[in-house]
């Protein structure tokens, strides 16, 4: 099955839509959870918050939201696509198909609601009083260059966690972590100096930098830093869809083995 | 050198599992001395070796053996969801396994979003699966449950969703691994009247059975595999015969398990 033949896309398609149907059954709210989970979480940060961080952000309402809705696809679509292979392993057993479809049906079945997210985004955007600017038609753009990253260490995690089974609960204290260590629900400029410099080499401080300058009033754009966060993206998606192409008979041997 | 008319080849064919010796599941501190010393708390178990044969298009190659006797791995090596660690593997054209039970599919979802599924894992394409699947549910006899849960399915008529599937996909190799045996009188009949058709349209296959009949009316070839090898290849007959000898020698597991009457 070849990446440009139809029948790899109307796979990705199926393998998508089947995760992203099973993963609200069985909730009372069903898929409504995809918007209330971002919702639930805002409220909680923003009651926590807006008192401490107002003085130092202009919009501080817009620049959460739009942190959290970008922070939460890159954690919720790793952690789903690190045990994808494990989770699939009858697929694998039962049929021979191209295996990085199971990761990028993980993070598409994500994507969907992200893009959900996205345009509910806007709308809250705009009910907070913000004006589309000329940043808005970039957004697409900076979506797909969030896409790729998020991607590629999705590929990356999910080789690595079938020979460490340990990765995935590892995975959640580094995201934990992570969301401290990223500025989500804080502005970057509260952070002294000398820290600011090594978050710097945080992927995901350049890719909220300009989802926040494309959305947010009063943010500017810093682009040196998707200078290289677009390349090491594209280079880990690479990377990792040519192992899963090269080796996917040790793939399989490590997921029977698990 | 393979011959046009070849539709499997495989030559001096090993599959080696590393089988867990301990209990627990390999702990973080385990991977990393398996990986940096190469020393492991498990240990190598060859599923198959030495294992040589040619099939002819158009045949049909009975498998047959005891529980463990490496069956499902060459069905998996044939199909090419696993690499031989030894030896080669030959496949002419395109071929899927049909198991007995449908794992992998979605027991929370509808049996018409698993034939979709089903039907693009077998690489059919959107266009081709509107058009076969009224044949698929016809041929199923699932017509009325199309939106029943997957998992509310009794296993005889889960299977038929994958099978199904399967028997419209224009294979040129068909295998299936004990596929009929929880299928109901009917459904089998219809299994051995679709095996029959694939026969006789030259179709290639490849049964693992436990059903002796089966392999007897339909294969034109047998494989009875003992402990991983062959034992013997070729007559079906005489393959069956040799299997139930052995099976019901005494000391054989299947002697020690129920007394033959």
């Amino acid at each position: 099955m070849k990446p440009w033949s139809p029948s790899y896309w109307f796979l990705l398609w199926e393998l998508t839509r089947t995760e992203f149907k099973v993963r609200d059954q069985g909730t009372v709210f069903g898929f409504l959870w995809t918007l209330l989970h971002p919702a639930l979480m805002f409220a909680v940060l923003y009651a926590l918050f807006i008192s401490w961080f107002d003085r130092f952000v202009e919009q501080y309402a817009a620049y959460l939201i739009v942190g959290l809705v970008q922070w939460q696809f890159f954690e919720k679509a790793t952690s789903i696509a690190i045990t994808s292979l494990r989770r699939k392993d009858g697929l694998i057993r039962n049929f021979k198909f191209p295996l990085e479809l199971i990761v990028f049906s993980a993070v598409g079945s994500v994507l969907w609601s992200y893009l959900l997210e996205t345009g509910v985004l806007l709308g809250f955007l705009l009910c907070l009083g913000l004006k589309p600017t000329l940043g808005w038609p970039l957004l697409p753009a900076v979506v797909l260059a969030h896409l790729a990253f998020t991607l590629g260490v999705s590929l990356v995690l999910a080789l690595a966690a079938v020979e460490f089974q340990d990765l995935d609960r590892v995975w959640g204290v580094l995201t934990t972590a992570g969301f401290y260590l990223t500025p989500v629900f804080y502005p970057l400029s509260l952070i002294s100096q000398r820290y600011g410099r090594f978050m710097a080499f945080n992927p995901l401080l350049h890719i909220l930098g300009a989802f926040r300058a494309c959305l947010v009033p009063g943010q500017t754009f810093q682009a040196a830093g998707l200078f290289w966060v677009v390349p090491l993206s594209a280079a880990l998606c690479v990377a990792g869809v040519l192992v899963f192409r090269r080796r996917s008979f040790w793939i399989t041997d490590r997921v029977f083995a698990l | 050198m393979t011959s046009p008319a070849t539709a499997l080849r495989l030559e001096g064919v090993g599959k080696c599992y590393m089988v867990s010796t301990l209990a627990a599941r390999e702990t973080f501190p385990q991977t990393l001395n398996r990986l940096l010393t190469g020393n492991s708390s498990r240990r190598a178990l060859w599923a198959l070796r030495g294992l040589s044969f040619e099939l002819a298009r158009g045949e049909v190659l009975g498998v047959i053996g005891a529980n463990g006797a490496g069956k499902s791995t060459l069905l998996m090596l044939l199909a090419q969801i696993i690499a031989p660690t030894e030896g080669r593997v030959e496949v002419h054209g395109k071929s899927s396994i049909f198991f007995q039970l449908a794992s992998g599919l979605r027991p929370q979802l509808t049996v018409l979003d698993n034939f979709s599924v089903c039907a693009a894992l077998l690489g059919i394409e959107r266009a081709k699966f509107r058009e076969l699947l009224p044949a698929m549910v016809e041929f199923s006899g699932l017509g009325d449950y199309l939106h029943a849960r997957y998992g509310e399915l009794s296993s005889g008529l889960a299977a038929r969703v994958p099978f199904a599937a399967a028997v419209h996909a224009k294979l040129d190799i068909v295998m299936a691994d004990e596929m009929i045996a929880v299928g109901d009188e009917a459904f089998q009949q219809k299994c051995f009247k679709t095996f029959e058709e694939f026969r006789r349209s030259g179709k290639t296959m490849v049964l693992a059975s436990h059903g002796m009949d089966l392999v007897a009316k339909l294969c034109t070839k047998s494989l009875y595999l003992r402990g991983g090898a062959a034992a013997y290849f070729g007559d079906p007959i005489e393959a069956i015969r040799r299997y139930g000898a052995d099976s019901s020698a005494p000391g054989s597991a299947l002697a020690r398990a129920e007394p033959l009457l």
